[in-house]
């Protein structure tokens, strides 16, 4: 069976940490990880709780894959009202960590109240303690890395931690697990952080069993031989990552560029998946040294790249940590959008060395970016002046400029600190909040919703604020997976959101990488899931389970304050026509889509949940 | 004689006349009648690995693309089957 059936549940306030069993009711209906977690946090989290408060709770959760053997099953998720959003957060991580709190005995562990004073939980199978932090509070989640395996004098130590932007309230502050893999976004770190706790280390040595072994075998073998024959996850993530797709997303126009102002980025070429492999002048050496692997993952996506000595980010700093001058976790699609294009900055190197300090510091570097696009638009709309922006020239374009609001912004400091709280509050309060490119308060991923019609919906619509994590319909728009459609129609978009959306709530909560479902369907899922653990689990029922998920969201974000009255785009998208591309002259046509998505939610024409569509999900 | 630029992405730059990761694109001749699929033989690009085709910026599918007829100053971009997020 891979579910342990246990839970440890930790209050900071009262210094307890106890074990509970998993409500295996609850896991009927909604799997495990995103969907479970979310099911804990609103029977347990009034939505109009502050988020910042003692009164919220964090989840981090397994899935009922992680630490088997099926490929990409490290993931966990970390579950919590947001303080960027106000709406549900559940934000999704690999590397090593989530496998080991399986290993060590546990399918999840909340944290909940607040500790006096700084704190970390170490978790050794049975044995929780919560231990003082004071050593590491102030400390980036590397030094403290290295501290704690130190401390603990254990190699295998899983380290989950927040850097100094989540001890300072940046309100887009990541959980950062073995050192260089985040649950990134809405805000998760900044609530540990409020929560006086710095870091969770586990090691488990139990192991995972699962229900059948001979038909698991079976069932993810077939799994990992589809991943491998397929070009996507056999070929292209390995060999150019989630970069790859930079240079597409330009030519087709659809390039979010100078805080969206403009839809394709002149420089993009440069700060590329294939510029990370051209040898540069000084050492002769590629940006991209070689990929890398989460646990038990068969695709192996991860960037691992080193700055080019000679670049003046790293160049004669003997001040920052060695790894800035060695290999490291290297550029992704998202960051290199939001730090490059979105700014205006096509330096590769700036671009590695602000995603490293996103690493180090635990920050998303998707809100980062965006937030300092809005500040770069208004400052050189004059809306700003240098002496807001502690003296920086803000201009779109300066590479310097953007690492150090990223420096900033990584310690909380000066005009950090005001970034930190993100494009829709530091827009707000300059009087300009047409500007902040957000949903519910979260910054947009790198597609421009003018060109791929069905993301601004998807956008729109996301529980947990813009995302294209939610249903990622560039998969069909764009890359024809699982088929072709139309980028600039909005016809039949409802449709296809909806069921990415269903979807994709489901892979989340198996415990499995959302990357699987460029080459499986729920139809692969489903005989691994039987195999591995008890339920009869099949494509049908997973698909209602992902579609009873979103329910839920959408009702705990209804009481939240975010739910309809929130399904909105920036009127840059749906006003302001692209310039140039082929998707000129276009905006999002969300005024035609909401309407139907809506009806084929089973929602009523204003977007709530009807209680017909709540008794045939049991909600 | 009219020029058109092809540019070849990610697995197919392997493809590129001169071996170089420097440049995505180079010019290509046509005639008033040069069809994407005579490019595409021309070049000697493997039909089972091509998988997006843009032809400035629109995508052309798999079934129609062939005939497509290359104009002056086109910018036609050729991607194996590639995703991220």
């Amino acid at each position: 069976m891979s579910w342990t059936k246990k839970v440890l549940r930790i209050n900071l306030t009262a210094g307890t940490c106890s074990p509970e069993p998993l409500n295996m009711e609850w896991v009927e209906q909604f799997l495990g990880q995103r969907g479970l977690a979310t099911k804990y946090l609103t029977e347990e989290v009034p939505p109009t709780t502050d988020a910042l408060s003692p009164e919220n709770t964090m989840y981090m959760i397994t899935g009922p894959l992680t630490g088997t053997m099926a490929s990409t099953a490290g993931r966990y998720s970390v579950v919590t009202k947001s303080p960027l959003t106000g709406a549900v957060a559940c934000s999704n991580s690999g590397g090593f960590f989530g496998n080991e709190m399986k290993c060590a005995g546990w399918d999840m562990v909340i944290l909940e109240g607040k500790s006096p004073s700084p704190v970390y939980i170490s978790i050794n199978d049975d044995k929780a303690e919560i231990l003082p932090a004071d050593e590491i509070w102030g400390k980036s989640v590397w030094e403290a890395d290295e501290w704690l395996h130190t401390k603990h004098q254990d190699p295998q130590l899983r380290v989950a931690a927040i850097g100094v932007s989540g001890e300072k309230g940046v309100l887009y502050s990541a959980i950062m697990n073995d050192l260089h893999r985040a649950a990134g976004r809405s805000g998760v770190g900044t609530v540990m952080g409020s929560k006086n706790v710095k870091a969770v280390v586990i090691r488990g040595s139990k192991g995972v069993d699962v229900q059948d072994p001979k038909a698991f075998f079976d069932a993810t073998n077939a799994g990992k031989k589809i991943l491998a024959e397929n070009p996507v996850t056999g070929e292209g993530l390995p060999a150019l990552g989630t970069q790859v797709l930079m240079n597409v997303i330009n030519e087709m126009g659809a390039m979010p560029t100078n805080n969206w102002k403009d839809s394709v980025f002149e420089g993009a070429s440069k700060i590329s998946g294939e510029a990370m492999l051209e040898p540069r002048d000084s050492d002769g050496k590629a940006n991209l040294t070689r990929n890398g692997a989460c646990f038990a993952c068969t695709i192996a996506c991860q960037r691992v790249s080193t700055i080019d000595p000679e670049h003046f980010s790293v160049q004669n700093r003997d001040d920052l940590h060695p790894s800035y001058h060695a290999n490291s976790g290297g550029l992704e699609y998202e960051a290199a959008w939001a730090l490059g294009s979105d700014t205006g900055v096509d330096d590769i190197d700036a671009l590695t060395y602000a995603q490293f300090v996103c690493n180090e510091q635990g920050l998303d570097p998707i809100s980062l970016g965006s937030t300092i696009a809005a500040a770069m638009e208004m400052y050189e709309e004059g809306f700003i002046t240098k002496e807001d922006t502690d003296g920086i020239e803000l201009n779109f374009g300066n590479a310097e400029a953007m690492i150090k609001c990223t420096e900033l912004v990584a310690l909380g400091e000066g005009f950090g600190a005001e970034l930190g709280q993100g494009s829709s509050r530091f827009c707000a309060k300059h009087g300009h909040p047409e500007l902040s490119m957000t949903v519910r308060g979260q910054e947009f991923p790198a597609y421009d919703p003018r060109g791929i019609q069905g993301m601004g919906l998807g956008f729109a619509t996301s529980n947990r604020g813009a995302c294209h994590l939610r249903g990622y319909t560039v998969a069909s728009e764009v890359l024809g997976i699982p088929i072709k459609t139309d980028p600039l129609e909005t016809e039949g978009k409802a449709g296809l959101q909806i069921a990415f959306q269903n979807a994709t709530a489901a892979f989340d909560s198996a415990g499995i990488c959302i990357f699987t479902s460029f080459a499986w369907s729920l139809e692969d899922v489903a005989p691994q899931l039987n195999a591995a653990c008890e339920g009869e689990w099949t494509p049908e029922r997973l698909g209602e389970i992902g579609e009873r998920i979103w329910n839920l969201e959408r009702l705990y974000n209804d009481a939240a304050g975010q739910g309809a009255s929130a399904d909105k785009l920036p009127p840059r998208l749906t006003e302001e026509a692209v310039k140039t591309g082929p998707a000129a002259g276009k905006v999002n046509g969300l005024a035609t889509m909401l309407p139907e998505y809506y009806a084929e939610r089973g929602w009523s024409p204003e977007g709530d949940v009807t209680a017909d569509t709540k008794a045939r999900l049991g909600l | 004689m009219s020029k058109m630029t092809v540019k070849l992405f990610a697995g197919l730059m392997d493809y590129l006349p001169v071996k170089s990761t420097k440049a995505h694109g180079f010019d290509y001749p046509i005639t008033d009648a040069t069809t994407v699929g005579y490019l595409i033989d021309d070049l000697k690009l493997p039909r089972n690995v091509i998988h997006i085709v843009l032809l400035n910026g629109v995508y052309l599918d798999a079934e129609t693309r062939d005939e497509v007829i290359l104009k002056e100053n086109d910018i036609l971009g050729f991607w194996p089957a590639v995703a991220g997020g």
